[in-house]
């Protein structure tokens, strides 16, 4: 058999195949994702978003060794282009879904500005792409219009109006929908690290508290990153087990 | 016009519906023939055979998809005037690079020896394309039947390049098991 051959074969693909693969064609260029198989809290995949060694410095004493080691292992040129980054990026908007809803004794005390924004998006967090890079204003309305059937989107729309276009001229936004877990759960950022020449791995780590009643919910965090820090078309972004997190208080690792 | 309407033009041997044909998907069919020739004059020569092969093949056939079956003429065109090049023109074009990438697939053997039932190829490929999840299948149909370039293959599946090259590579490798299984001497 010669190519030629196989290539007369592929001529005589079934229609329906033809039709589907021209359909997707005439789509045009989708935004490139990166699915990742998210495992179960049960399971112990979570996700490790970076920060700037400023942000790991105050996290609470208890959870500083790994996230120190976590920033030891970064290439030094991410990050300081990321500690310059956070510097200058302004406070997380006051609204926050979390303080709105959560019992007042639901959570550990904390920083808030370690705090990455996160808000209840009620939905199939499988529905949306594992990570999101938006880049602008116009970006972040689209996600909104796309995914905007299988989430509300109604309580983030709200909050997200810090996030204008003025944000944007120096920040991109990280966006990651994460499974139903209890609505008192607790997200932080602890770590940001370069997993290679073209790809990063982030690190978070969070304090889950055992099912307390509260329903279960899916969520949507966020983060702002260096402008330009990510290249949505080469970089690529992996999950890596995280440390440091904590169960009804008592730390967690997989 | 819609499909149907071009369609009955065809049968009634109505002429306008070449025009409307053209209208419609001149720049689709090019964009293939391109992808094979890599060159405008036999690219405006293979779109045109398509038009009168399909004058011609109106009736009898009644197509219920228009566009796949004006593709599935122009891609044969194309690659019947690509065979017909010399070695130099043959260079530069999509068709070319797939060539030597399905060489992954099979052995290159002698064809005076072998002979080889294209439609039983056609229909096991089919058969392993639809065990594939959607994606690996439209890349590969969207490379190797389309003849898009990776990265063009890579934008509409949301995926980068690299990523496209690996599952690529993956499903030719898969799909040479399929056949040597199925019985094929590849």
């Amino acid at each position: 058999m010669t190519v030629e051959q196989l290539h007369d074969a592929l001529g005589m693909l079934p229609s329906d195949l033809i039709a589907e693969t021209d359909g997707r064609r005439s789509q045009g260029a989708k935004p490139v994702i990166q699915w990742r198989r998210w495992v179960s809290m049960a399971a112990c995949i979570l996700l490790i978003l970076g920060c700037t060694v400023v942000f790991t410095q105050k996290i609470a004493p208890g959870m500083g060794g790994a996230t120190e080691s976590a920033a030891d292992c970064a290439p030094q040129e991410p990050a300081v282009l990321m500690e310059e980054s956070c510097a200058e990026a302004p406070a997380a908007p006051a609204d926050n879904a979390l303080t709105d809803n959560a019992p007042a004794d639901a959570y550990p005390e904390m920083d808030e500005a370690l705090l990455c924004d996160f808000f209840q998006t009620p939905g199939d967090a499988e529905k949306a792409p594992e990570f999101t890079l938006i880049r602008s204003r116009e970006e972040l309305e689209s996600y909104w219009e796309s995914y905007g059937e299988f989430f509300d989107f109604a309580r983030m729309r709200t909050a997200c109006e810090p996030y204008d276009k003025a944000w944007f001229e120096s920040q991109d936004m990280l966006l990651i929908p994460v499974l139903p877990y209890s609505a008192d759960t607790v997200w932080e950022i602890t770590a940001f690290t370069a997993l290679n020449e073209n790809g990063w791995e982030w690190a978070v780590a969070y304090a889950f508290h055992s099912p307390s009643g509260a329903e279960e919910v899916s969520f949507h965090l966020l983060t702002g990153v260096a402008k330009g820090l990510i290249a949505p078309e080469d970089d690529v972004l992996t999950v890596a087990d995280t440390v440091n997190s904590t169960v009804d208080g008592e730390p967690f690792n997989e | 016009m819609e499909d149907e309407k071009i369609v009955s033009l065809y049968w009634q041997r109505d002429e306008s519906a070449i025009r409307e044909t053209e209208e419609k998907y001149d720049r689709y069919l090019t964009k293939i023939a391109y992808n094979i020739l890599n060159n405008h004059e036999d690219s405006r020569e293979s779109v045109n055979d398509t038009y009168l092969a399909a004058w011609n093949s109106m009736p009898p056939h009644r197509p219920s998809v228009l566009s796949t079956y004006l593709a599935k003429i122009t891609r044969r065109i194309s690659i019947d005037i690509f065979r017909g090049r010399n070695r130099q023109k043959r260079q530069g074009s999509e068709y070319a690079l797939s060539l030597s990438e399905l060489g992954d697939c099979v052995s290159g053997g002698n064809t005076t020896e072998e002979i080889v039932n294209v439609k039983l190829l056609a229909d096991a490929i089919g058969i392993y394309l639809r065990t594939l999840p959607e994606d690996a299948r439209t890349l590969f149909i969207g490379r190797y039947y389309f003849l898009d370039s990776l990265k063009e293959a890579a934008a509409y599946c949301g995926m980068t390049e690299s990523k496209a090259k690996s599952l690529l590579h993956r499903t030719r490798l898969g799909l040479k098991e399929y056949l040597i299984k199925e019985g094929f001497d590849l």
